[in-house]
């Protein structure tokens, strides 16, 4: 055991915690390095039990790369296991301390439901909650994330879409802001590579964002029941690709993009109620048979 | 321009509520006065087939007194803001913690969590809304008192007050909570604080042992309602028995419920089974030990051959009957007796005890549910089909075994129709079986949701045109039920409306009452 790592349990069980968590024969959450300090949010990720973690984790740590100093470590790690079935109240011990600190987890929908109760418990604040599932056969898009976050800063979807429309045929990405923005300009936002862009002004603003399909289609696929009228938004070529580093497939790519989110490094601000990135074209080629029938929720906040 | 509030109270300018939360501000502080989306969030989350937006709170008060409460409802009739109380909020399946309609405030009582008081002779507690039970079961065990609890499944996270409000159950002998309820404090509409049945006598020391009173009986129009914030609740805990055998009764086929029902009712009623029983369709339990996409991938309800293969792969029956035995060593030995030469009769039963089931963690749940243990295994359920949508659909039936047939062949067919799965079990029943079905289904598959959204609907409709009543439901769908149980109870729930909260500030909407 590295002595960081010797250090940091020593340090949490000397702060109780695992006192706290106190369930005979649990795996007690294990933080790995040390907590980054300076340009970036103090961050953490929390890992429930889901089967991707691993794979999350790379993608986790190619975003924490790229956008960290080097002497800044690697993103630590709290790994949750089946406490939160456990030990709830240990569960909650663990988050509030130390504090300030922002949190990135993933979980399963079960212990997604407790955790949201944890964080309206200990009085923290949640920035953005997504549901993520790859369901094989049951769906007209396989591929779906649905996003509720407090306001377009910590919006996942623009990066995510992005990378994603490099290798996934079909994929739905819906973003619910909680915030109503000021709405700004036409030209605020770049166009987006690979999609046409639509806003509707009918209620709140909306943008829609298509590949492959028209808009009309993209509003039933994400299930809006009134047909907007969308209105064209960007005319000319759009932008190039993001630019970041090779990951392997969509949960790696999601916990880029949400990492990066995490931790303040937001591309565009777009000032909408919702948005919505849907692509459907089967030309190419794609690595999602390993993740077919998954489904995790995500979360970023802050304790 | 930008409004800064996420969602604004049905005709409340914001000019107007400006001015209602910065004199809540005055009375409860800035940091107790949420209105900031990322606070607002948790809030937020529901599991229903509908926008959560629909059910966004405008702000939410953390009080932490009685005075508070009465203050806050004044400024609430003053400036016609609805509030919409929770006490632990933990009610998935039901709307969780958002409010029935988009711009209410939320008031979260979660701070008021002090355990008043619990008699270790007379078996009770007095508790504040914001205690859980996980604090109370510290408590007891810290304390010694030898008292169980009776909890619903999200035990640890859930609280005594919320639950028995709301009219849910538990697995012990006091599984029926609010049989077991026994005085409360309510903060009314005009500020005004009662104390019900003995709790109106100054110096009284019987609030938490007599129900009654004097005169008409008030407490139960406190529950499922709005008619006012409950501050404090008394309720009976039961005396920890010297000995406890829990135990399951597997059954292989569908029909058999109707051979369960009618062994279990008589033994029910005559006190030989003393708990809230469970019979436990086999998928309400296999997601504590598989996923569905182990055995079926691709559209509609999930086959019953798979179901099958699902309980042979996993030791469970097709009905899973879940049951104790509590008293001392001699009373359960004379017990058990009963109850396995009663099970034993038709041949088809299979008898597990806690030796026999081992660390089997479906069983292991359920024993400790039925003890008030605190568990959240249950939560597996969420999992079975992912995309986080489940709603409770909650229709009462006679504890008669061709009634509680009937009525699961009906929700099977009508789920089946829109794709569902059948993940039901009835519990509780001396005379009658809550029927709980947990109606999954994927939030991000707008398909599925809208299918969710009828498929629920049509169950309502179909049940209530054959005269099954509901006895809970989740916040889109309260008005529908209210409707089922006709027009006069509905007018008398508005005649009381109308008089105890005439500018309607209290959680309008809750159970279709406004
Ligand atoms: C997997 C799973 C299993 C479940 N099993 C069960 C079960 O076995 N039994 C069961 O009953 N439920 C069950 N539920 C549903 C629900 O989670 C519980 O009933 C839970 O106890 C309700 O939440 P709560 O106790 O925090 O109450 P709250 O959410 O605080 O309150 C419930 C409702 O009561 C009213 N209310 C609350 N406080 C007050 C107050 N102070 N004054 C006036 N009105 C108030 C409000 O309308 C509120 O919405 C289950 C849920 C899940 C996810």
């Amino acid at each position: 055991m590295d002595k960081t790592r010797r250090n940091l349990i020593k340090g949490m069980l000397t702060g109780g915690t695992l006192l706290a968590l106190g369930v005979p024969g649990m795996a007690p959450a294990i933080i790995v390095n040390p907590v980054a300090s300076g340009s970036v949010h103090p961050s953490r990720l929390l890992l429930g039990n889901t089967p991707i973690s691993e794979v999350f984790i790379k993608g986790a740590n190619a975003a924490w790369a790229a956008h960290t100093h080097s002497q800044q470590g690697l993103l630590p790690i709290a790994k949750l296991e089946d406490i939160l079935f456990d030990n709830p109240a240990g569960t909650a011990d663990l988050l509030r301390q130390p504090r300030p600190l922002r949190w990135i987890a993933i979980t399963d929908e079960a212990h997604a439901a407790i955790l949201t109760e944890l964080i309206r418990n200990i009085d923290g604040r949640l920035l953005a909650l997504g549901f993520h599932i790859y369901s094989a056969n049951d769906a007209l898009i396989p591929l779906r994330h649905r996003w509720t976050t407090a306001s377009p800063a910590y919006s996942v979807g623009e990066k995510l879409a992005t990378m994603l429309i490099q290798n996934q045929p079909q994929f739905s990405i819906v973003e619910n802001f909680l915030e109503k923005p000021v709405v700004r300009n036409e030209d605020e936002a770049l166009p987006i590579a690979g999609f046409s862009a639509y806003r509707s002004t009918e209620q709140d603003v909306r943008d829609l964002h298509c590949a492959g399909l028209p808009p009309s289609e993209a509003n039933v696929l994400i299930g809006e029941k009134t047909a907007h009228s969308w209105q064209p938004r960007f005319s000319g070529t759009s932008s190039g690709g993001p630019d970041v580093p090779k990951l392997e497939n969509w949960v790696e790519m999601t916990s880029f993009a949400l990492v990066t989110t995490a931790l303040g490094i937001n591309s565009h601000q777009t000032s909408c109620t919702s948005r919505a990135f849907v692509c459907r074209s089967n030309q190419r080629n794609l690595h999602t048979e390993v993740f077919a029938g998954t489904h995790f929720v995500s979360f970023i906040f802050d304790v | 321009m930008a409004s800064k509030y996420i969602a604004l109270p049905k005709g409340v300018s914001e000019t107007v509520f400006d001015t209602a939360i910065s004199r809540f501000r005055e009375i409860l502080g800035d940091t107790a006065v949420l209105t900031n989306a990322e606070q607002l969030a948790p809030y937020i989350k529901t599991m229903m087939p509908v926008p959560d937006a629909d059910h966004a709170p405008s702000a939410a008060l953390l009080a932490t007194t009685v005075e508070q409460i009465q203050k806050i409802v004044a400024i609430c009739n003053q400036y016609k803001v609805p509030i919409w109380t929770i006490s632990t909020g933990k009610n998935f399946g039901y709307g969780s913690a958002a409010p029935v309609e988009r711009g209410q405030v939320v008031l979260d009582l979660k701070r008021m969590n002090r355990i008043l008081e619990v008699d270790k002779d007379l078996a009770y507690a007095l508790v504040e809304p914001g205690v859980t039970y996980q604090q109370l079961y510290d408590y007891i065990d810290e304390h010694q008192l030898g008292l169980w609890l009776s909890v619903p499944a999200p035990s640890a996270i859930a609280g005594p007050v919320g639950n028995t409000l709301d009219r849910g159950v538990g697995y012990t002998p006091y599984g029926e909570h609010f049989l077991f309820a026994c005085g409360m404090e309510v903060v009314l509409a005009n500020g005004e604080v009662l104390r019900t049945g003995m709790g109106s006598m100054p110096n009284s020391n019987t609030w938490q042992v007599f129900k009654w009173g004097y005169g008409p009986y008030l407490d139960g129009i406190f529950t499922q309602s709005n008619y006012g914030i409950v501050t404090k609740f008394g309720f009976w805990l039961m005396p920890a028995p010297p000995a406890y055998k829990p135990f399951v009764i597997q059954y292989e086929h569908e029909e058999d419920i109707v051979e369960i029902v009618e062994t279990i009712r008589p033994l029910r009623i005559s006190g030989v089974i003393p708990n809230a029983i469970v019979i436990a369709h086999a998928l309400y339990e296999a997601p504590v030990k598989a996923r569905r996409s182990d055995y079926v991938s691709g559209p509609g309800a999930i086959p019953d051959e798979a179901v099958r293969k699902i309980s042979k792969d996993h030791k469970l029956g097709i009905w899973n009957v879940y049951a104790a035995l509590y008293g001392t060593q001699e009373q359960i030995d004379v017990n058990w007796q009963i109850v396995t030469q009663a099970f034993k009769q038709s041949g088809k039963a299979k008898i597990l005890t806690e030796q026999e089931m081992g660390d089997d963690p479906a069983f292991n749940y359920r024993a400790k549910l039925m003890r008030g243990d605190m568990t959240l295994t249950e939560f597996s359920l969420y999992n079975w089909r992912g995309g986080g949508g489940s709603m409770w659909f909650a229709p009462v039936s006679q504890a008669r075994g061709s009634e509680t047939l009937k009525q699961m062949a009906l929700t099977k067919q009508i789920l089946a129709k829109y794709g569902l799965d059948y993940s039901g079990e009835f519990i509780v029943g001396m005379r009658d079986m809550h029927h709980i079905v947990d109606v999954l289904y994927d939030k991000t598959d707008p398909a599925q949701t809208q299918a969710a959204y009828q498929c629920f609907d049509e169950l309502l409709t179909v049940f209530s045109a054959q005269g099954y009543g509901t006895y809970r439901v989740n916040t889109a769908f309260m008005d529908k039920v209210a409707e089922t149980y006709g027009p006069v109870q509905r007018k008398i729930h508005k005649t009381l409306k109308d008089a105890l909260d005439p500018n309607g500030i209290l959680a309008p909407g809750k159970s279709g009452i406004r």
